[in-house]
């Protein structure tokens, strides 16, 4: 039997896994998508207040959460998918400083002073390793289809993907809300794992955290998140506190370094294919 | 007057933009920490001008310049996303540099003659402190400069071809990579004129203060349009006005909110900016 502190660790790194996957999928497309950071905030705070105020049963809150958050992804996608590269990364990011100032205004949710609630989900480890496993397995479905080629095209060059037949705008579409939908889920596993929320949780360290699991990993593959999310997460939670304080620089660090001496990250395409190949 | 900073943040990361080709989104905590080595030589030298700002402006070289060297490899793979991340995480490392090693993390403050000597203009009712005056005249001096040296110089010409195109230039047999490193170089030494400029209206630095910086710079930006430097001048005074305008007429904080919203919204109805994309 974990205990509460083992459990509140592996449920994180679980969050960062699905938020992760969250960035990359953009990532894998040549765009940098920021938004799954805001959906997290939406439905955690969604599912915080539906539950302490309003007294849902938790199953209906986080299904209610995240069909708000996709419901919204919908509206935001017809925007976002004209938008390339830059664009896209600075209208995600300033949503996240937006959604923080209504946070902030609205006092029903706490305001800056934070939202602690207090109802709990019951087997919360399961939970978020049944929902990993579920995303897991269509992101790697994905990966190996058609619409995964066709993502993959767009990193290379989104013209020439588009002259040969991709719907460039249809697969930004898909992926926006995709992602919102991941992002919704990471939202309300954190919600109940961390208990209180404030508005400053949604912002830049979630984006530090995320991107440096993808860049560490490899951004070409779905793996390195998986592998890197207990590590990077870990070393500072369980090494000494005078270290573990130094969090956000090493992060930031270890970003820095793997980008100018490796910038394909630790686990890449031509790695896999190696491996596949040596075992014949 | 924060558009004042919001032009020159945006002017100068829109040159590095064009000649260098990618964008800093680290500009802002360069700003904010030159701010911070300012004030430390403030602080050691009883308040002398004469270390405090020429320090500010070489710390904010010093830290730009070493952006150089870490971003080349991406620059020359147009690796535009890995360059992005880059300087985010630069930015983020610098943000916390800052709250563990100055101050105890607290905010520092500018008194003296950082802020104008204390001095104001009166008109009626109306009170305008000296420290404003000098923001806005120094705004307007910089561009003037800038402006002059881009248009007036050899060195300026060379580097308007090679934003141009950088492939061109170099067949032409300008010295591309000189004027990289020296794109750098400017935009460090606006970076540290901005922190002067910025110490000046504000009266105050904190290290959250360079990530908001930068992400209004580049909100600035891209209202404007990437690149485009005329435009930055225009949309980070718009920007500085609308800032203004809603903490008057709004109660609560939401001067972010409306003043990025509205940056958004223009965004979505024209990816390329108000004036247009030259990047």
């Amino acid at each position: 039997m974990l205990s509460a502190y083992a459990q509140g660790f592996l449920v994180t790194v679980g969050v960062l896994i699905i938020l992760g996957w969250a960035l990359y999928l953009p990532l894998r497309a040549g765009q940098m998508n920021n938004a799954p950071i805001c959906f997290m905030a939406i439905s955690g705070y969604l599912v915080a207040y539906t539950t302490r105020d309003l007294h849902w049963p938790i199953p209906l809150a986080f299904a209610a959460a995240v069909a708000v958050c996709l419901g919204l992804a919908y509206l935001l996608a017809y925007t976002l998918v004209n938008l390339s590269g830059f664009a896209m990364s600075v209208a995600t990011i300033a949503l996240i400083f937006i959604l923080q100032t209504i946070i902030r205004n609205l006092t029903f949710l706490g305001g800056a002073s934070g939202f602690g609630f207090y109802p709990e989900m019951p087997h919360l480890l399961l939970v978020t390793c049944a929902f990993i496993l579920l995303a897991g397995v269509f992101i790697h479905r994905l990966s190996t289809s058609r619409l995964g080629r066709a993502i993959e095209a767009m990193d290379y060059d989104p013209e020439v993907a588009s002259a040969l037949g991709v719907n460039t705008r249809q697969v930004n579409f898909f992926l926006t809300i995709f992602t919102a939908g991941l992002g919704a889920v990471a939202g309300v596993l954190f919600a109940f794992n961390t208990g209180t929320l404030f508005p400053e949780m949604f912002s830049f360290n979630f984006l530090l955290y995320g991107f440096t699991m993808i860049i560490v990993g490899g951004r070409s593959t779905m793996w390195g998140v998986i592998l890197f999310a207990p590590i990077l997460w870990g070393i500072p939670e369980f090494a000494p506190a005078a270290v573990g304080q130094w969090r956000n620089i090493m992060f930031g660090g270890i970003i820095v370094a793997l980008l100018v001496l490796r910038p394909q990250g630790v686990i890449h395409k031509d790695l896999l294919r190696r491996l596949a190949g040596s075992r014949g | 007057m924060t558009g004042s900073i919001y032009v020159l943040a945006a002017v100068a990361a829109n040159f590095l933009l064009v000649v260098a080709g990618f964008i800093e989104f680290a500009h802002g905590e360069v700003v904010v920490l030159a701010m911070y080595l300012a004030w430390m030589a403030l602080g050691l030298s009883g308040g002398s001008l004469l270390v405090g700002l020429p320090l500010a402006i070489i710390a904010a070289i010093a830290l730009t310049l070493i952006l150089e060297p870490l971003t080349r490899r991406l620059r020359q793979n147009r690796a535009a996303i890995e360059c992005l991340i880059l300087t985010v995480a630069f930015g983020l490392i610098l943000t916390e540099v800052m709250s563990h090693f100055f101050n105890h993390g607290m905010p520092v403050r500018f008194t003296g003659a950082m802020r104008g000597g204390g001095l104001s203009l009166n008109f009626g009712l109306i009170s305008i402190s000296a420290a404003n005056i000098y923001v806005v005249l120094g705004c307007l001096l910089v561009l003037f400069l800038f402006t002059s040296f881009l248009y007036r110089t050899k060195q300026g010409k060379a580097m308007r071809a090679v934003a141009m195109n950088m492939e061109t230039a170099r067949i032409l047999g300008l010295p591309v990579a000189r004027a990289t490193v020296l794109s750098f170089v400017i935009t460090g030494l606006l970076a540290g004129v901005t922190a002067i400029l910025f110490a000046m209206a504000l009266g105050f630095a904190s290290a959250p203060l360079g990530g908001v910086l930068s992400f209004k710079m580049l909100a600035v930006m891209l209202f404007a349009g990437l690149g485009h430097l005329a435009g930055a001048v225009v949309c980070g005074l718009l920007l500085g006005v609308i800032e203004s305008l809603t903490t008057g007429y709004f109660i609560g904080a939401w001067t972010d909110a409306v003043s990025l919203g509205i940056v958004m919204f223009t965004i979505m109805l024209r990816p390329k900016g108000l004036f247009g994309s030259r990047a």
